[in-house]
């Protein structure tokens, strides 16, 4: 099964270990959310993947060992999009075209991959607009885009979804899905982690938990331990579970106020 | 401290940056949510680094400019130093700051945020993301400022130090008398903490109101609805049950086992 496999990572910042042997798998076509108190080292995943930091261990694509000499593969793979300023004076059309400098395409290509991020996250009226006089939100939607467009098998995310709208957070991962990307999404947002199939829980400088969304979400005890809340209706699911109402986690609130009022 | 903002306007290419003739007031002693406006326009408002084109602010009763605090999205914007300690204390002299003990009052800040004296040694740009904002907020909180505005401050924060800020918020309005002003997008984190709140649109003042009238839908057409007040009127909508305005899930919870058993 294709992969990308984070293998007995440590890591020391400053004086500070954030991973001791951290030991990853993000099977492709199965998106993932990472949580974590803070400095749980979240960020540092992102920066490791993105060829920031050097760390102890390896990583591996496809059962491929990333090193020096193929360190183009991970910048191939694996699109990583950091929650940091983004506040160029470019235009639109211009950095999407700028995404595209690493790929080594014709023009045709370019032009292609363009219109169709263009079309499908209908970017039209804005072509011509300067980065810098978005809001927050938009920025950031451009700045995923930006990196979409370079078709990559896996987007890391450093919690940007908390800075967008819902739609375009949709949006984002129906593209995602239609074109065969994974999505690695790193979020301090319970809500999103519902739109992944699989979760990770970072804690002291290791794995907490890992698998599946919904039955790690029924670790609730555990996960508010560990200072985390839970989506509105994965809780209002186990708490009327509690009182004998519901007897399953349900995501949709049609089906849940049907579920109750039946 | 008492803000009043009166046919204010400004100009910018930003929606969140351009007031349209608003008459606002934020009242002393209280916790404002505001959405549509930037948090740092404000500051830089109060502080005169921004000149309006027209209009007037009256703050009452008259303060220094250390009576303004604050924390930013983005902290590594604010900061001007190397260490946690280099930063307190370049406020200190920039505000001309008169302690008796400065140390002390540099603990009592980081603790306030729920960090200790390590984290006056550590380089800021070793920081994460919260602990940049809890150190951020530190640093306001150790010139103490009567007015504290944060911009988007709880992203990237998760539950448990959203939670432990939001009483932290209370206590300084409620035993320090301090003015809390929150601009986010996200109100439903401070559905319980908020006095106040006020949404802007390109400028324009769109709708306030209080913390009894959160269910005003007209709030939730320029900003997204809490998911639990959504949930409550779709309950209205489809099945016909009267549930009351809550905005505590414990409480929700409740009322649909009473709801339920009843009939």
């Amino acid at each position: 099964m294709e992969s990308l496999v984070l293998k007995d990572i440590s890591i020391t910042l400053g004086q500070n270990l954030v991973f001791d042997k951290l030991s990853l798998e993000f099977n492709k076509k199965v998106n993932t959310s990472i949580i974590g108190p803070g400095g749980s080292g979240k960020t540092t995943i992102c920066k490791i993947l993105n060829g920031d930091l050097k760390y102890n261990g390896s990583i591996l694509i496809n059962g491929i060992e990333i090193g020096e000499s193929n360190n183009y593969l991970l910048e191939k793979y694996v699109g990583v999009v950091l929650n940091n300023s983004y506040n160029k004076n470019s235009l639109v059309i211009d950095e999407l075209f700028a995404g595209l400098d690493t790929c080594n395409l014709d023009y045709e290509e370019e032009e292609k991959r363009v219109k169709k991020v263009v079309k499908y996250f209908k970017l039209q009226d804005i072509l011509e607009k300067r980065i810098s006089s978005f809001t927050i939100q938009k920025k950031y939607y451009i700045k995923i885009i930006k990196e979409l467009i370079r078709g990559c098998a896996y987007i890391v995310l450093d919690d940007i979804f908390i800075n967008m709208d819902l739609k375009e957070v949709k949006r984002i991962i129906s593209y995602c899905k239609q074109e065969n990307i994974t999505i690695i999404n790193i979020t301090s947002e319970m809500e999103y982690v519902l739109e992944t199939d699989n979760l990770v829980v970072l804690y002291n400088k290791n794995v907490a938990m890992v698998g599946s969304t919904i039955e790690c979400l029924k670790e609730e005890k555990l996960l508010r331990r560990l200072g985390f809340n839970l989506p509105f209706l994965v809780d209002l699911s186990i708490q009327l579970g509690y009182y004998g109402l519901i007897n399953k986690v349900i995501i949709d609130d049609r089906k849940m106020i049907d579920a109750i009022w039946k | 401290m008492e803000i009043i903002l009166q046919d204010i306007v400004c100009n910018s290419t930003k929606a969140d940056k351009c007031l349209n003739k608003v008459n606002y007031t934020f009242k002393e002693n209280s916790i404002n949510f505001c959405s549509g406006l930037s948090g740092r326009l404000l500051r830089d408002l109060l502080t005169l680094k921004k000149q309006r084109e027209s209009g007037y602010i009256f703050v009452n009763p008259n303060g220094r400019l250390s009576d303004i605090g604050y924390v930013g999205n983005n902290p590594l914007k604010e900061f001007t130093c190397k260490t946690v300690a280099e930063q307190m204390l370049y406020f200190k002299d920039n505000y001309h700051l008169k302690y008796n003990n400065v140390q002390e009052k540099i603990k009592s800040a980081l603790l306030m945020v729920g960090l200790d004296e390590s984290y006056l040694s550590r380089v800021i740009t070793s920081l994460s993301t919260s602990e940049l904002k809890k150190v951020s907020l530190a640093c306001v909180l150790f010139y103490n400022p009567q007015v504290l505005i944060v911009d988007y401050f709880e992203k990237g924060l998760n539950y448990k130090d959203i939670e432990y800020f939001k009483k932290l918020f209370k206590k300084l309005k409620i035993k320090y008398n301090r003015n809390i002003i929150i601009c986010s997008d996200n109100i439903s984190n401070y559905l319980d903490i908020l006095d106040e709140y006020v949404i802007f649109n390109n400028g324009v003042l769109e709708v306030k109101g209080t913390n009894k009238e959160l269910y005003n839908n007209v709030i939730y057409k320029y900003i997204e609805e809490p998911h639990i007040i959504k949930f409550i009127n779709l309950v209205r909508k489809k099945k016909g049950v009267e549930l009351d305005n809550y905005i505590d899930i414990k409480e929700l919870i409740k009322a649909i086992y009473r709801d339920v058993e009843n009939k």
